[in-house]
């Protein structure tokens, strides 16, 4: 009966700790585990296929799956990095929007200039959840955040891929979830 | 009646008057600016030459960037210091805002950007070749077009670049 009794507290206590951290992690970090596919990876690489001198060991990603209500079911919202000068610039790094497609992906979004960080927001359109992104840099000061949305077909026509010009509109206040906030936790794309 | 066209009128003189003042203080923060910049030229000077690119150039990046500032609160985090520098391997925070690391940091990447842009591209005019080093400063560089009309697409603007060599033209003179 004492064992039961200590086993419920040590439950408790367990429990009473493990709780705010899995409440912090879901509100502030990132909701990545980034641990993207070999599937996914190739992809990139042909995709951004570097050449001799854009240093492709220096290629970093960061990937956040995120539920669709579409046929795939998910998407996976990539932001490349890496050092200022060839794969970053002071606009930012490169965001795309990709959904699985037969065995490899298609891209639905790309933001060519992107600051950290980027969010999952509540609002959806055409089945696809609306996204924000920070816009800095390049002259741009003080930033602020831009939401891409989903045309039904993809996410740059209805914004451009360049958040910096008009239609782009900047937005305040608009609750979300923050699912890359550091290039931190990015992994090499070619090991 | 009188009275609302008055209002009216006094309503026009308002909204011209700060427009103008908006335009005389855009303005003078921008000749601020420029300012800041001919005053630290002995350290853009000396950045510039040691990495063979135009002192001009380096000034005009900073007058773009941040307006020549070097306050913290410029960026935020996201770019820091006059040439926005961000963190990463290699450049601290002290280091972003130490106008001279900073200065030869960012005449380093200037160049680079030159150099690959000119093995890239060798067909440029010079002033084409200047475009794309600038723009590869704002976005990464890879993907930026060998279309001389689409050196800028996708940059801050669409016209970073450009704009950033219009500036150019404030310091062929200091």
């Amino acid at each position: 009966m004492k064992m039961r009794f200590a086993a419920n507290v040590l439950g408790m206590v367990l429990l009473g700790v493990a709780m705010p951290i899995g409440a912090a992690f879901g509100q502030q970090g990132d909701a990545a585990s980034n641990n993207p596919s070999e599937a996914l990876k190739e992809f990139l690489r042909s995709y951004l296929n570097p050449g001799p001198d854009d240093h492709k060991e220096a290629i970093r990603i960061t990937v956040v799956s995120v539920k669709t209500e579409d046929k795939a079911g998910e998407e996976e919202i990539v932001y490349i990095s890496g050092p200022q000068g060839t794969w970053c610039g002071t606009g930012g790094c490169m965001m795309l929007i990709l959904e699985p497609f037969q065995s490899s992906f298609k891209v639905l979004g790309r933001v060519t200039i992107v600051q950290l960080p980027i969010r999952l927001l509540p609002s959806r359109k055409h089945r696809h959840p609306d996204i924000g992104v920070w816009v800095q840099g390049g002259g741009i000061q003080p930033g602020y955040e831009a939401v891409v949305s989903f045309d039904g077909t993809n996410y740059s026509a209805t914004y451009s891929d360049n958040l910096s010009t008009p239609p782009a509109q900047p937005v305040n206040g608009i609750k979300g979830k923050k699912i890359i906030t550091t290039t931190d936790n990015s992994i090499p794309l070619y090991e | 009646m009188r009275m609302w066209k008055r209002f009216g009128v006094d309503l026009v003189i308002l909204v011209l008057l700060s427009s103008a003042t908006a335009l005389f203080a855009q303005t003078s923060q921008s000749q601020a600016a420029v300012t800041r910049a001919e005053n630290a030229w002995s350290v853009l000077q000396t950045a510039a030459e040691a990495h063979d690119i135009d002192p001009a150039l380096l000034a005009a990046v900073g007058v773009y960037e941040s307006q020549f500032s070097n306050k913290p609160e410029i960026g935020k985090g996201h770019g820091m210091g006059v040439f926005q520098l961000t963190n990463q391997p290699g450049v601290t925070a002290a280091q972003a805002y130490d106008l001279t690391f900073a200065a030869n940091y960012a005449a380093n990447m200037l160049s680079d950007n030159m150099s690959y842009f000119s093995n890239k591209f060798p067909a440029f005019t010079p002033d084409q070749l200047l475009q794309a080093t600038v723009a590869g400063y704002n976005r990464y560089r890879a993907r930026i077009s060998g279309d001389p009309n689409m050196i800028d697409a996708h940059t801050t603007g669409n016209n970073y670049g450009s704009n950033v060599m219009g500036l150019m033209s404030c310091f062929q003179q200091p």
